[in-house]
């Protein structure tokens, strides 16, 4: 502790030993129910799964009960975990579950209220390029045609960077579906945005934005 | 990307342009996306954290609660097994309320004027303030466990052997063997308050350690959760209940001079909102319950129709800068924008010199964040860097300077970001932020 003002103190917080933890301790620590844990295991992993969400759904105001329902999802389910190490893949498992659960959600809310309505309609994306955002509200609109579990695996691949047996184990599929659902959505994908009658003039001209922020045309 | 667009098959070729092309085009919507859909955090995704650690203690609680049914049980056959072998009983505690009503569940709820007191069978006895909301979750013979959902407790428990009692409150847990202390829970601050008089507690939860904080006699602790405070008063800060005029929350700092928390602990006056003393509650408030107490029982709507039945543009003209406070904190999570927007505009305007009107501020950036478009994220950035210079070591500057950075990186580039990254991360090397800071500045 050190001194302040006047004799108070301040208490060094013991928070950040764990906070600085592998994965095997934070999940052994859940397990435990050690009440530092939740803390962690949120803060470590929040910035994964709300990017995992807004890349498969787009920015969504439902997207922060949809992250409270995979934590406490993570949470209760953690004394299952066979392997502590392994608590990035489950909590990568669990997300995609969620994710694959609202997209089915969606695609029945769609259906009933048959207002043609799409949930790229309602993406909110934050870009000062104005074309890149009509591109990706329109690719957007492309996921929505695609069946829940192949967005997914879609996202999980292509956009998070996943190796194929990773994708596997998050959405519990083999190793040969897998495969197959990948190459199957990435073909389906990629018909739609040549049949895009915007997109398939709009490739080449499509700002991509490189990490030093300078937008570079191809 | 680790991908190889040759095995994942060929889309339909439509003649009028190289498939190349197509790949090429889908591999740069992808490369957008990834892009866009970043690592940041909003400050209501970041408060999050709070939702979470509630929604587990609740849980914890639960699953307690129904282990403690169990136990009972187990307690109940044991009893009875004693009587038959040992003609003995040990008998649960039993306990009455006092100017109160209780459910079935176990539920407390204080009235709204005089004292409303728990007796326990041993002597041992919380005095609830009014409109402080209580549940006793288990009994036993040992000692009970109580869930001080919000406001202010007076525990005393009475020393026995083996005696074992736990006061819960939002995602703290205070483990008691016999001892008199004031507790306090406010949901909407997210701030523990726990002053001892005598006797010694353990404190458990977030930014207690796993074996618990230890408290003795004299001692006062404050946790803010929100901001990830916790200050332990050193300093005797003896009063007992019927010495002095009891404190009560309030919103308005210039309410409250002389009882605040206090001076010792530098985080206090930063709480003066969250620890001073509140005058009479508004007028138009349903006379038993503030707004400021409605937002820590969560009903949030209750706060919005009551200022809609007023109308609301009276209310931004006439209210206290606590229920401004309130109806903005109401609105913002019921996502009613336009409402409190204009709640913190009015709390800026007519309030200016307060804590509160600086924090507006930050909150009027999150509002904007909230909405899409670029427009609406410039004007975040601008209340951001407002609040940044009005209260540079604030409350919410952490969090304030993370979102300036984002922002700026995603309107401005990462040249403009960086040097709000080297900042961030010289002033708070380990906030919610630092890696997307340091990220920002090794690409």
């Amino acid at each position: 502790m050190r001194d302040v003002e006047d004799g108070a103190r301040v208490i060094p917080l013991p928070g950040t030993v764990l906070s600085e933890s592998d994965d095997a301790t934070l999940a052994r620590a859940l397990i435990a129910r050690d009440p530092r844990a939740p803390r962690v295991l949120w803060q470590r992993f929040a910035p994964m799964v709300f990017r995992m969400l807004r890349r498969t759904l787009g920015s969504d105001h439902d997207l922060d009960d949809l992250a409270q329902e995979v934590f406490l999802c993570v949470f209760e389910k953690v004394r299952a975990l066979r392997e502590p190490k392994a608590l990035k893949a489950f909590v990568i498992s669990v997300t995609s579950l969620t994710m694959r659960h609202e997209l089915r959600r969606r695609w029945v809310r769609r259906w009933v209220r048959l207002s043609g309505k799409t949930d790229a309609a309602e993406l909110e994306i934050v870009t000062p390029d104005t074309d890149a955002r009509e591109a990706l509200a329109r690719f957007y609109k492309i996921l929505d045609r695609v069946n829940a579990t192949d967005r997914a695996a879609f996202v999980l691949r292509f956009m998070e960077g996943l190796e194929l047996t990773e994708v596997a184990a998050a959405l519990k599929l083999s190793l040969a579906t897998t495969k197959r659902r990948l190459a199957r959505v990435w073909a389906r994908v990629l018909l739609l945005v040549e049949r895009d009658p915007v997109l398939v003039h709009y490739g080449p001209k499509l700002v991509q934005t490189t990490p030093d922020g300078e937008g570079e045309r191809s | 990307m680790r991908r190889s667009s040759g095995n994942l098959g060929e889309g339909t070729f439509d003649g009028m342009r190289d498939v190349n092309d197509s790949h090429r085009t889908l591999d740069q919507l992808i490369g957008a996306a990834r892009t866009t859909f970043d690592d940041g955090l909003t400050a209501r995704e970041q408060a999050g954290l709070v939702r979470f650690e509630q929604a587990v203690a609740r849980r914890t609680l639960r699953s307690t609660s129904r282990f403690g049914v169990w136990s009972l049980g187990l307690v109940a056959a044991g009893a009875t097994a004693a009587v038959v072998l040992f003609n003995r009983v040990d008998s649960s505690l039993t306990f009455s309320v006092v100017n109160g009503t209780v459910s079935d569940g176990g539920y407390v709820r204080a009235k709204a004027e005089g004292g409303t007191e728990l007796q326990f069978s041993d002597g041992s006895s919380l005095a609830l303030d009014p409109g402080t909301s209580t549940r006793v979750t288990d009994i036993d013979a040992h000692g009970s466990r109580v869930l001080l959902e919000s406001g202010r407790a007076h525990v005393r428990v009475t020393h026995r052997p083996a005696a074992k009692w736990t006061i819960d409150a939002g995602p703290y847990s205070v483990q008691v063997v016999g001892t008199e202390f004031d507790v306090r829970w406010s949901g909407a601050e997210e701030v523990l308050d726990v002053q001892m008089q005598r006797g010694k507690i353990i404190v458990r939860g977030p930014l207690a350690s796993g074996g618990g904080l230890t408290m003795e006699a004299g001692q006062h602790l404050v946790a803010n959760v929100k901001d990830g405070d916790l200050f332990l008063d050193a300093v005797d800060f003896p009063r007992r209940r019927e010495d002095s005029p009891e404190p009560k929350f309030v919103e308005d700092p210039a309410l409250a001079p002389s009882i605040a928390a206090p001076a010792t602990a530098p985080a206090h006056a930063a709480r003066a909102r969250a620890l001073a003393v509140r005058g009479a509650p508004s007028p138009a408030v349903p006379a038993d319950i503030s707004w400021s107490k409605l937002i820590a029982q969560g009903n949030f709507q209750a706060v919005l129709a009551d200022a809609e039945q007023r109308g609301l543009a009276h209310t931004f003209e006439s209210a206290s800068a606590a229920d401004l406070t309130a109806l903005a904190d109401a609105a913002r999570y019921v996502r009613r924008n336009d409402v409190a927007r204009r709640a913190l505009l009015a709390e800026r305007d007519r309030f200016s010199r307060s804590a509160g009107a600086r924090e507006a501020a930050f909150f009027l950036g999150g509002v904007s964040e909230d909405e899409s478009g670029v427009g609406a994220a410039k004007t975040a950035l601008e209340w951001y860097e407002r609040y940044l210079a009005e209260s540079p070591g604030g409350t919410y500057a952490a969090q304030a300077l993370g979102r300036q950075m984002i922002l700026v990186h995603k309107l401005r580039g990462s040249a403009a970001a960086r040097p709000i990254a080297s900042e961030y991360l010289e002033r708070f090397p380990s906030g919610a932020y630092a890696e997307p800071a340091k990220k920002l500045l090794h690409d």
